[in-house]
């Protein structure tokens, strides 16, 4: 066996033991063989990654392996997927080879004619795999809204583009702030859908009694305080993409309404008679782990099934650090253009101090504090001592000590001692005595962060009452 | 029509012993499986949706290991059962389909005894 092929895998779908277990005695030697029996595991096991072919089997005891064969090409475009099945119809072959099929082999299996097909599919699709890394590594790639530099968001981008082109839903994950609202709208803006509109709805920020007129909208007299007809998300998103961000914090009872909104894609807005039909294409996110919510009986097992049709994984920033530099240039360059300021750059103190931070509100810690450093300071460069001073908390003292000397080598010229002689040479010392009210604002802003902009958790996470909070806000305002 | 075609199989799977047993083993479970519920199914009524499933996962895996008159009388029972929803129409093909059966696990059990 060749070296070059030791790690291949290929996920065999085939319901039957035999079968499965005769092309285990044709292809281990070169392969390494994943097997699943029904078409469900058989997409759980894609998702989990690392599977190089597809041998899929056209009769599978739960779903068909058409529509199998659809989800995979949804989910990655270039996988090769190579049909295997008795049903050797003209039809068949067509209909596999317009969803993306890139073979077909008829039962029995022959076994030469197997390794031939699967080497010829496997070999191309190395060579595609190696054409695209070649012009992708590290190179800083922009999709609409988004910007990355790394391996896991060139796989977001790419997620993104596959799912685009399909009209199946899209469920995000990742932590707050990570951009899960930019990566629907890039779905939305990469898709056919893109001069329809994009709505996008978060369920956390919205009174759960609102929610639903605010989704599907009102008529007017149908409840107390409904003045008149309202429009709602739904009829604002015909023809194009509704995005429902924090779906576990939407009432149980609403997913249900949703699931068969989804289903049937059609609707009855409160106090209303006369069901509309629409054409939307939904996609959903939440910042908790799925699993965990339906357990815990804040989303719905159904309705998550039926959204999870590609699921798109963004990873934190401290995970992806290739990408907080180029992240922190694009965003100085609007901040500063929209502000009407000259500063451009980021000095390479500051950017080790921006790598080695772990940035716990991901890309919009990340934003709000560019948007503050532009708004304070002048110049054409953001230096070490213009950073608030929690973000040498957790770096490494490593990074701290070459901070410190750049600030010292710069306050030893004649521009650099005016800049910081009233400042402290270390950085990282000064935090540690600090005032309260510094402490104080930093940990109220992270937390309302964290909990993606939503006061009421924030507060009740601090253990404040809200108009507390939103009198110390106005007052830092 | 030949009932078991040993040497193929063999020739196929590099005549790698303890897997060859290990796959014949496994057909002869399945296709146990298979044969009973195919006959529970064919006094059922909507053959369809009973009988025609068992008889395609019987042919393939039968075609496989190259029992090449059981995948046959699988096919037959396939299509039939395509057209008809009269139990009574299937009984002569199962019967067949069972005749078919035993040769080739019989010939298969032989070889896992004693080769």
């Amino acid at each position: 066996m060749k070296e070059s092929e030791t790690s291949k895998t290929i996920l065999v779908i085939e319901d039957s033991r035999t079968t499965a277990m005769i092309y285990n005695g044709f292809l281990s030697r070169d392969y390494v063989l994943v097997h699943a029996y029904d078409g469900k595991s058989a997409l759980d096991s894609f998702r989990q990654g690392g599977v190089q072919l597809v041998l899929l089997d056209l009769t599978l005891p739960d779903i068909s392996g058409l529509t199998v064969l659809e989800h995979i090409r949804a989910l990655d475009k270039h996988i090769p997927i190579i049909i295997v099945s008795s049903d050797d119809s003209a039809s068949q072959i067509t209909q596999a080879l317009k969803l993306g099929a890139n073979d077909y082999v008829t039962k029995p299996v022959d076994r030469t004619r197997l390794l031939v097909t699967v080497s010829n599919a496997m070999k191309e699709f190395q060579l595609t795999k190696i054409v695209s890394q070649l012009s992708n590594s590290g190179t800083v790639q922009k999709l609409h809204n988004m910007v990355g530099c790394s391996q896991a968001s060139h796989q977001v981008f790419h997620l993104i583009k596959s799912a685009a082109a399909t009209q199946a839903s899209v469920f995000i994950t990742g932590e707050s702030g990570v951009g899960k609202e930019v990566c629907a709208e890039a779905i939305h803006l990469e898709s056919e859908r893109r001069s329809k509109k994009f709505v996008a709805i978060n369920c956390a920020a919205i009174p759960h009694d609102l929610l639903e007129s605010e989704i599907f909208g009102h008529l007017k007299g149908s409840f107390t305080g409904a003045t008149k007809d309202r429009e709602g998300a739904a009829a604002r998103a015909d023809g194009g993409t509704l995005f429902l961000d924090e779906l576990g914090e939407m009432p149980i009872d609403l997913q249900s309404k949703l699931l068969r909104f989804i289903q049937s894609q059609s609707y009855t807005p409160i106090g209303g008679t006369k069901e509309v039909k629409v054409d939307i294409r939904f996609i959903c996110a939440t910042n908790r782990e799925p699993q965990s919510a339906i357990r815990d009986h804040l989303l719905r097992e159904d309705l998550f099934y039926r959204l999870n049709v590609i699921s798109i994984s963004i990873p934190p920033l401290r995970e992806r650090k290739a990408d907080i530099i180029p992240l922190a240039k694009h965003f100085l360059r609007i901040i500063s253009r929209d502000e009407n300021k000259s500063i451009s750059r980021l000095s390479p103190a500051v950017e080790a101090v921006f790598t080695s931070y772990s940035w716990p509100g991901n890309i919009r810690e990340l934003q709000n504090l560019l948007r503050t450093l532009v708004v304070l300071n002048d110049g054409p460069e953001i230096t070490p001592s213009m950073l608030p001073r929690y973000l040498f908390e957790t770096i490494p003292p490593e990074t701290v000590s070459s901070v410190t000397e750049t600030v010292s080598s710069v306050a030893e010229t004649p521009t650099g001692k005016d800049e910081v002689a009233n400042r402290s040479l270390s950085a990282h010392q000064e935090m540690l005595i600090q005032p309260f009210s510094v402490h104080e604002r930093r940990i109220i802003e992270n937390t309302i962060n964290h909990f993606n902009g939503n006061i009421k958790k924030a507060a009740t996470a601090l253990e404040l009452n809200v108009s507390t909070i939103y009198r110390k806000l106005e007052k830092w305002r | 029509m030949e009932i078991w075609d040993s040497n193929r199989f063999e020739h196929e799977l590099e005549h790698q012993e303890a897997l060859i047993r290990l796959i014949l083993e496994q057909f002869l479970s399945d296709s146990e499986e298979l044969m009973s519920q195919l006959i529970n199914a064919s006094s059922a009524s909507n053959l369809q949706s009973t009988i025609t499933p068992l008889a395609h996962a019987l042919k393939g895996a039968a075609a496989q290991v190259r029992c090449e008159a059981l995948a046959n009388a699988c096919l037959e029972i396939e299509q039939l059962s395509h057209n008809t929803d009269s139990s009574n129409e299937v009984q002569i093909p199962i019967q067949r389909l069972q005749y078919e059966y035993e040769r080739a696990a019989a010939l298969i059990r032989n070889y896992c005894c004693t080769d």
